[in-house]
């Protein structure tokens, strides 16, 4: 069984203050940041690593990330990862997550098939949940999202989904594409031997010219529908500062609490 | 008549989700701007009742998928119907509700459509020259960005807006029908369903919302709680007291939690997050009681009180009391 797991690096959120904005291009220079594995993704490679004890499974890692973010993927291969496809190439700079997942989705075909494809249902930085259902279509797999159990039973996966009021537990035939939230299990630590096997594990470096069925001008910025326009502020609101002694405060607040709103609005 | 806004429209378990309000909202305002008419795609059979909210709403298509499920929810079907009626059809926005359903659904869309997608957008804004901007958040919410898709038709975008239905807007409410397909590759098949039992809407549905941030110590959250008990007001929390164990994840407001549109909103230690902030500004009267006198909470509000929340509560309670 072929599992792959798809891991987004992002920057270590002590760095989010030196990230910088590209003014041309209006894309984030992610350059000079340290970069972690998105906790949601590490959730889906314990998923994956828990699949691969029960079953024979062999576990591939696939990002898209600058090559900065190599040290990071080397985590995953020490928690028992077999192998790691790190997609970067200043080309794919400026995607948005119709080009990110144009560009996985290419990898994921050229380099599998695989059986299940499982990602964090979210990342930490852009919070967009957008690529796992995406790079689904792209590889036309049915797919669930926001997954918060699952298991194999033969060839069917098996998922349990909250959508807030009410709980659906789903099957359907592999191959299969899930997103997990944090629900769904407990991620290992990596281990002293895991770290030094990690060392003699693949980690492969893939450039856009790799990718044989990859066009060009479907990534990077060019390749995106989207483009990001002006940063805006959220707007301030004309502030009154209440005056006194703290019970004084509290008795002001009190006769506007009791006089409703709109009572205060009227001054 | 322009393209057409497209609302998607699927119940919670059966139930109307409280986000259509805040959707429809958008929706007719958008559509208003672009000259041309609001149509929903309903995934349940609305009553007559509904139908005429709807219309009032200024809904002028009412799109029913036959045979659509409400009880369930199955991508599959979802999206193939709507990728099929959407090439047919040819709209110019369609908007979702930044919910499960919508998150998952609108960049399978999109993807389909070969289109762009905004996530969890605070509004939609038409320029003078009709083109349509999104304001997403960006940085973690911490800033918002202007979202265009200059080239491809439809935009794609989740919302993740409250508010009441749009009244008075006279729609046609005209119902067209269009088949389920089933053609997306692969099959969910329900296998049980269960009854979760959060207080999902009661945030929702406040009128006043007391809410406690990182300044409000483990002590003083039940002085918060008979607080809301005695203004008959919910109880919401940032991200940090909900970390620290002090409210449950459902009653978390902000970016990464729920939207909310109370007629009071008493923020307690609250620092004042964009992050936090984007999920009230459409409250009605914003109150902050915070001992940092410069903490970023004061310029969202319109009421400052400068005051060590934990000290304060007692003050207030005494007060309301008399």
């Amino acid at each position: 069984m072929q599992i792959a797991v798809l891991v987004k690096p992002v920057p270590e959120p002590d760095s989010w203050k030196e990230i910088g904005l590209d003014r041309d291009t209006k894309t984030i220079n992610r350059t000079r940041t340290k970069f972690i594995v998105n906790p949601l993704d590490r959730h889906a490679v314990e998923l994956a690593l828990q699949i691969k004890q029960s079953r024979n499974a062999k576990v591939v890692a696939f990002s898209m990330a600058p090559v900065e973010a190599r040290e990071s993927l080397m985590g995953v291969l020490a928690l028992g990862v077999d192998e790691v496809y790190l997609l970067a190439d200043k080309r794919f700079k400026g995607s948005d997550t119709l080009a990110t997942s144009r560009v996985l989705s290419t990898a994921l075909k050229q380099f599998g098939p695989f059986d299940l494809i499982v990602a964090g249902a979210e990342s930490m930085d852009g919070s967009t949940a957008q690529v796992g259902p995406q790079c689904a279509v792209f590889l036309g797999l049915p797919f669930a999202t926001f997954v918060e159990k699952a298991w194999l039973e033969d060839e069917m996966i098996y998922v349990t989904v909250n959508y807030g009021v009410w709980r659906q537990t789903m099957r359907c035939r592999l191959p299969a594409l899930i997103t997990v939230n944090r629900e769904i299990n407990q991620p290992r630590a990596a281990t002293a031997m895991g770290i030094i096997a990690a060392a003699s594990k693949p980690l492969h470096v893939v450039s856009a010219d790799d990718l044989r069925e990859l066009d060009p001008a479907q990534t990077g910025l060019d390749g995106s529908p989207t483009r990001m326009g002006a940063f805006r502020q959220m707007e301030p609101r004309s502030l009154r500062l209440l005056e006194g002694s703290m019970v004084e405060k509290a008795a002001e607040l009190a006769m506007i609490l009791i006089a409703g709103p709109g009572g205060d609005k009227s001054e | 008549m322009n393209r057409p806004v497209w609302v998607f429209l699927h119940t919670l378990h059966g139930h109307p989700s409280p986000g259509w309000g805040g959707l429809l909202q958008a929706g007719i305002k958008a559509a208003q701007a672009l000259n041309s008419g609001l149509e929903c795609i309903c995934w349940f059979e609305p009553s007559w009742e509904e139908q005429v909210k709807l219309a009032d709403a200024g809904v002028s298509v009412i799109r029913v998928i036959e045979g659509a499920n409400p009880d369930v929810y199955q991508n599959h079907l979802c999206l193939s119907t709507l990728s099929k009626l959407s090439r047919e059809l040819e709209p110019e926005l369609i908007l979702f509700e930044a919910n499960h359903i919508g998150r998952e659904l609108a960049p399978a869309l999109a993807a389909v459509l070969n289109t762009g997608c905004s996530a969890d957008c605070s509004e939609v804004v038409i320029t003078e020259d009709g083109q349509v901007v999104l304001l997403a958040p960006a940085f973690a919410g911490n800033l918002l960005v202007e979202i265009i898709t200059p080239r491809i038709r439809p935009v794609v975008a989740t919302l993740k807006v409250g508010g009441p239905w749009p009244c008075g807007k006279r729609g046609e409410g005209k119902i067209e029908r269009h088949p389920l397909r089933s053609d997306y590759p692969g099959e969910w098949q329900i296998q049980a369903i269960e009854e979760a039992v959060e207080q999902q809407e009661e945030l929702e549905q406040a009128r006043i919302i007391v809410a406690g941030g990182a300044g409000v110590a483990a002590e003083t959250w039940p002085a918060l709680k008979e607080l809301a008990q005695r203004l008959n007001a919910a109880v919401g929390a940032t991200r940090p007291a909900v970390v620290d164990g002090h409210a449950e994840e459902w009653q978390m407001i902000g970016q990464s939690g729920k939207t909310v549109y109370p007629d009071v909103y008493l923020a307690f230690g609250i620092s004042g997050d964009i992050q936090h902030m984007v999920g009230v500004k459409n409250a009605g009267l914003i109150i902050a009681v915070n001992r940092d006198p410069r903490a970023a909470v004061f310029k969202y509000s319109d009421i400052g009180i400068v005051e060590d929340a934990n000290k304060f509560i007692p003050a207030l309670l005494e007060q309301l009391k008399r």
